[in-house]
């Protein structure tokens, strides 16, 4: 933790000393402060969880070429459920993630727990077309909104809504800009465990069209793969596929193809339809679920969005009024007839004053991909600032 | 943004006979220029005005003829930072807080601009007001003590409009646009725009508080005040609208 702070300290120093040889220096900040209820019905029983959190947001812009950004979190969490689960949830949330560890517990109990968490802490430079990002940062290489196979370095559970920022990694970033649309990519990254991910990606815009190709190492698998996002008439039409090739030395290495595929359509009265699907070549047409039902909120990989072979998403979202926005989505697996359905509303209450209300209904049989969540309801009012 | 304007002022405009039409095509397009510039950058800010309550959004933007703008939002604090950049016929949005550029497809272009009652094709296709329609004064009308020319635009076959006809009151010695009356395909009355509060924005005058109010819901209005506005600003060329630029972008004190 030491280390971390120090880190830190050396990064403020770098830019106090950038500050004084340069005077064109400004600085940018936002954030959010949040209560959030969350009530989970499972096997006739209710429990809850109460979650006061805040979220900061530092960037500085020195001269042309630096820019820093550095984002906190600090969340304490209570209720019944740290204590059914003591000390579980707790000891998942603290656990970080990337090559460094910024997550730092502040004070825990039986029924309480209360940690900050840095989840972007990096310096960009940039000279003409170049920029070199080092740091803790987000490396977002998807294009669909729920399963990103090309999302190698940040992949995503799309059911922790309340993340939308998501967890950095601990990387490096070198960009260079070939054209107004086009871009080359090289990004290494060290996780938590001390795995290097790193890849190559060419972005490129050609017939309306964006297009993406990609090849690099995560962990121990060779990956390739590729994207666009354009349009079919004025439907948007987007989708991105990787390859994994595994060494196939152990007994868990395996190979797999995933892939996903999304149209979406927004009709002339502001109602926005979506739909996608996801192929993984190495998954089941039975049963694919995992168990526990911290496993509905787990970090993923972009190689294991789900254990089954096919998943079916689809979405309709509409404003009730200018302040009330209603989103309907749900996720069907055909192998082995699970599902998922997740209502949510959003109210505008005041100028920076948000209620949400969502919803999170998990159906299917025993051992199935969604049957064993139960139900839960959140509410979440956040301030932003 | 100014797209919007120019929509609005060339809605102003149009109608007529042969002759005519040439003229009220002029006028259409010398409101257009006027608004346009051949680059500019402008602070503005757009208000959602109901009885019962309002919201703002503010946002600063830079164009480049036509085909080229960025849009910088710079409140509410939930969406600041976003930036939205044209190119020609592609849109991109970029949201910092995730670090993604999304690619927006053409229906996307339809919806609410950021909840209000512009769209987002509002923004980036007013232009077609000069090249989609054919234009005829069909009329002479005095607006916020300007001489105006009613000008009547019927969009041409085929032409990618949502309109199915636009009235324009363009005042005859400035061309600024001053009000204009969208109809739908069933010549019914959409909305109306009124534009007031002719200010001085250094090489010209320009009105700077644009009203637009539903034909169905008169007191629903949503309000676009500019704040600031600089034309034919040299650093703002073709070359500044870039998906670079679109990600390192910052507000203008």
């Amino acid at each position: 933790m030491k280390k971390h702070i120090k880190l830190i300290l050396i990064i403020c120093l770098l830019f106090s000393s950038q500050v004084k040889s340069q005077s064109d220096i400004s600085f940018n900040s936002k954030g959010y402060i949040q209560g959030m209820e969350m009530f989970w019905f499972n096997n006739g029983e209710v429990q809850t969880m109460s979650t006061l959190s805040n979220r900061l947001d530092f960037e500085a812009f020195i001269g042309y070429s630096f820019t820093a950004q550095l984002s906190m979190r600090n969340i304490l969490n209570f209720g019944e459920m740290p204590k059914l689960y003591y000390p579980f949830i707790a000891d998942a949330a603290i656990t970080d993630q990337g090559r460094m560890d910024m997550t730092y517990s502040l004070a825990s109990d039986s029924s309480y727990f209360a940690y900050s968490q840095f989840d972007r802490a990096f310096i960009k430079y940039t000279e003409g077309n170049l920029e070199i990002s080092v740091g803790r940062q987000r490396i977002n290489w998807g294009i669909n909104m729920v399963w990103t196979p090309n999302d190698i370095f940040n992949s995503f559970n799309y059911l922790d809504f309340d993340y939308a920022e998501r967890a950095g990694s601990d990387a490096a970033l070198i960009q260079y800009y070939t054209g107004p649309a086009s871009s080359i990519q090289f990004a290494y990254k060290l996780d938590h465990l001390n795995r290097a991910t790193y890849a190559l990606m060419y972005k490129f815009n050609t017939l309306n069209y964006d297009f993406q190709i990609m090849s690099g190492k995560l962990d121990r698998d060779l990956v390739i793969g590729g994207g666009w996002s354009g349009q079919i008439g004025s439907a948007g039409f987007l989708g991105e596929f990787t390859y994994f090739h595994s060494p196939k030395d152990h007994i868990s290495d395996f190979h797999s193809l995933v892939a996903s595929v999304s149209l979406n359509y927004t009709f002339k009265n502001n109602v926005f339809t979506q739909t996608s699907i996801l192929y993984n070549s190495a998954g089941t047409n039975e049963n694919a679920g995992r168990g526990n039902f911290m496993a509905s909120n787990r970090p993923v990989s972009a190689k294991d969005y789900t254990l089954a072979k096919w998943a079916l998403f689809g979405q309709i979202s509409f404003p009730l009024s200018p302040l009330i926005s209603a989103d309907f989505s749900g996720i069907f697996n055909p192998g082995d007839n699970s599902s998922y359905l997740g209502p949510s509303f959003n109210f505008s209450v005041a100028e920076n004053f948000d209620l949400m209300f969502v919803g999170q209904f998990f159906m299917g049989s025993n051992g199935s991909e969604y049957g064993d969540y139960g139900t839960m309801l959140f509410t979440r009012l956040r301030w932003s600032f | 943004m100014r797209k919007l304007i120019t929509i609005l002022i060339l809605l102003t405009f149009t109608t007529g006979i042969k002759a005519q039409e040439i003229d009220a095509k002029a006028l259409v397009k010398r409101s257009n220029d006027l608004i346009l510039g051949v680059s500019s950058f402008s602070k503005m800010t757009m208000t959602i005005q109901r009885p019962e309550w309002s919201r703002k959004v503010s946002m600063q933007s830079w164009s480049h003829g036509t085909e080229f703008y960025m849009i910088y939002i710079t409140s509410p604090a939930r969406d600041k930072g976003q930036v939205f950049l044209k190119r020609d016929r592609d849109m991109w949005n970029w949201v910092p807080s995730i670090n993604r550029t999304i690619k927006i497809p053409p229906s996307m272009m339809m919806q609410s601009w950021m909840g209000s009652d512009f769209t987002n094709d509002d923004l980036v296709r007013a232009n077609s007001i000069v090249t989609d329609y054919t234009h005829k004064i069909i009329g002479e009308e005095s607006i916020e003590g300007f001489d105006c020319y009613v000008i009547e635009l019927i969009p041409l076959e085929d032409a990618p409009v949502v309109w199915g006809k636009i009235i324009l009151w363009i005042s005859k010695d400035e061309a600024f646009g001053l009000k204009s009356e969208f109809y739908d395909d069933f010549m019914e009355l959409s909305s109306t725009q009124y534009a007031s509060e002719v200010k001085d924005f250094g090489d010209r005058k320009l009105p700077s508080l644009f009203r637009m109010v539903k034909a169905d819901k008169p007191n629903q209005l949503t309000q676009l005040k500019i704040d600031h506005q600089e034309f034919n600003v040299s650093k703002i060329k073709e070359s500044f609208f870039t998906q670079q630029n679109m990600k390192r972008l910052r507000p203008q004190k």
